[in-house]
């Protein structure tokens, strides 16, 4: 299997090797057990991650049923009133915390360091001038240097106004800023169908949030589902709101 | 040949009518689940509490292991071909076997004398429940170390949608959304393979 890697692996699976390389590669595997496995496995991979992967609802309420049935079928035990009664004292010691933290946010706590952390992330797709225009535009971004991001993603913007990343970017790159100019950039994100569509409600926000402005911050943290990967943050910000 | 369960091909076998109870987790049949936990809680308990486990730990790998069936039956096609009863209490005391192991103690009682009692093709039937559940658990654990795009781009496009448009909904194109799909699933089969060492 030295030969070959899992690059090579996905590529013959997914059919996108030339003839003549697929040939090799079926040649390596009928005489490495170790390659055949490899492609087998990635194949289990995918069929799993495509059964198990889109949400359940048949799945969560039998989860549901089974909790109801184990409550009466089973006696809770000494040892989980144990972890019971230490998980209550952490609890206690959580909203001790916790209101120690409010306060604190109440005197002033910038939110902003606790919720806007984003990396500017780019992949090279072409290595055209576009492409070196986001990477000097990450670069900055990640600096939180948005004075200079800014001009370089309005120039992407203005060839190429497809790319959802540069929207976004541009949308916190602006809000980071100060500048509320950055809030219709972040709104056409969110009414998109990009993989940054969640992130750029959360962004608007939090935006309203630092701007003490809860009513607002809270429609927009409503537009963001439950199993979106920002949903644990957006949850804590909702937290956090008067 | 004592045979119990074909998940190859079941329409050569003969459904065991116990397969109402696959079906009623299927369609979760509150009374059929009731009617799991009435007749096998009891033996699970005392044999997990038997073996150096908790009510607690007899609670979890039953609902785990109906769990499990759940699965199998919904996405491999299981189907019963053999009673539930020995079909179901296999799983629960493998699990926990594999629990205890996991937990690095040894199991009290001897587990082939426990488990002798049932034929080879529920044993193997059991097992591979097991197999395939653990290393579907492992799949979806490393799937939840990809970063935040990488979860997103692999959703989306192993949902079944045309790759078209998914790269047009999310605003890339269609060669840049191939890439970044084949570059998130090298590096998923990466995490797995460094799992396994």
């Amino acid at each position: 299997m030295a030969a070959y890697n899992n690059d090579d692996i996905i590529r013959y699976t997914e059919g996108e090797m030339l003839p003549e390389e697929r040939s090799r590669f079926a040649a390596a595997m009928a005489a490495d057990p170790s390659l055949a496995a490899a492609v087998e496995e990635y194949k289990l991979l995918k069929i799993t991650l495509e059964q198990r992967l889109p949400p359940d609802a048949a799945a969560d309420a039998l989860r549901r049923q089974l909790t109801q049935q184990r409550a009466i079928h089973f006696k809770k035990n000494n040892r989980l009133s144990a972890v019971r009664k230490y998980l209550t004292g952490i609890a206690a010691a959580a909203v001790v915390l916790l209101a120690i933290v409010l306060t604190r946010q109440h005197r002033g706590k910038d939110l902003l360091a606790l919720y806007g952390q984003v990396e500017m992330q780019v992949s090279a797709e072409r290595g055209s001038n576009q492409d070196s225009l986001l990477q000097a535009a990450a670069l900055y971004f990640n600096e939180h240097d948005y004075t200079k991001t800014l001009p370089l993603l309005h120039q992407y913007i203005a060839a190429d106004s497809s790319n959802q990343a540069a929207w976004f970017y541009r949308g916190v790159a602006s809000l980071r800023n100060g500048d509320a100019a950055g809030l219709p950039d972040l709104e056409k994100v969110s009414n998109g169908g990009s993989v940054f569509r969640y992130d750029a409600a959360f962004q608007i926000a939090l935006w309203y949030a630092i701007q003490q402005q809860p009513a607002k911050a809270k429609e927009w943290l409503q537009k963001i589902p439950a199993d979106a990967a920002i949903a644990g943050k957006a949850s804590a910000l909702r937290k956090e709101l008067p | 040949m004592y045979t119990t369960i074909d998940q190859a091909n079941p329409s050569l076998m003969t459904i065991h009518p116990d397969q109402r109870y696959l079906e009623g987790l299927l369609c979760n049949d509150t009374r059929l689940v009731q009617e799991i936990y009435e007749r096998y809680a009891g033996k699970i308990r005392y044999y997990i509490m038997q073996n150096r486990g908790s009510e607690d730990d007899a609670a979890d790998i039953f609902q785990e292991s109906l769990m499990d069936l759940y699965n199998q039956a919904k996405h491999k096609q299981l189907r019963l071909t053999c009673p539930f009863e020995p079909f179901f209490l296999l799983i629960c005391k493998r699990k926990w076997l594999n629990e205890l192991k996991k937990r690095e103690r040894q199991p009290v009682t001897k587990p082939a004398d426990d488990l002798s009692d049932v034929g080879e093709d529920v044993f193997a039937a059991a097992e591979a429940v097991i197999r395939e559940e653990e290393q579907a658990a492992v799949f979806l654990a490393q799937f939840g170390r990809l970063g935040e795009k990488c979860r997103e781009i692999l959703r989306q496009c192993l949902s079944g949608e045309a790759q078209e448009k998914i790269a047009a909904a999310m605003g890339v194109t269609y060669g840049y959304l191939r890439k970044k799909k084949s570059e998130c699933m090298a590096t998923l089969l990466s995490y797995i393979q460094a799992q396994k060492k």
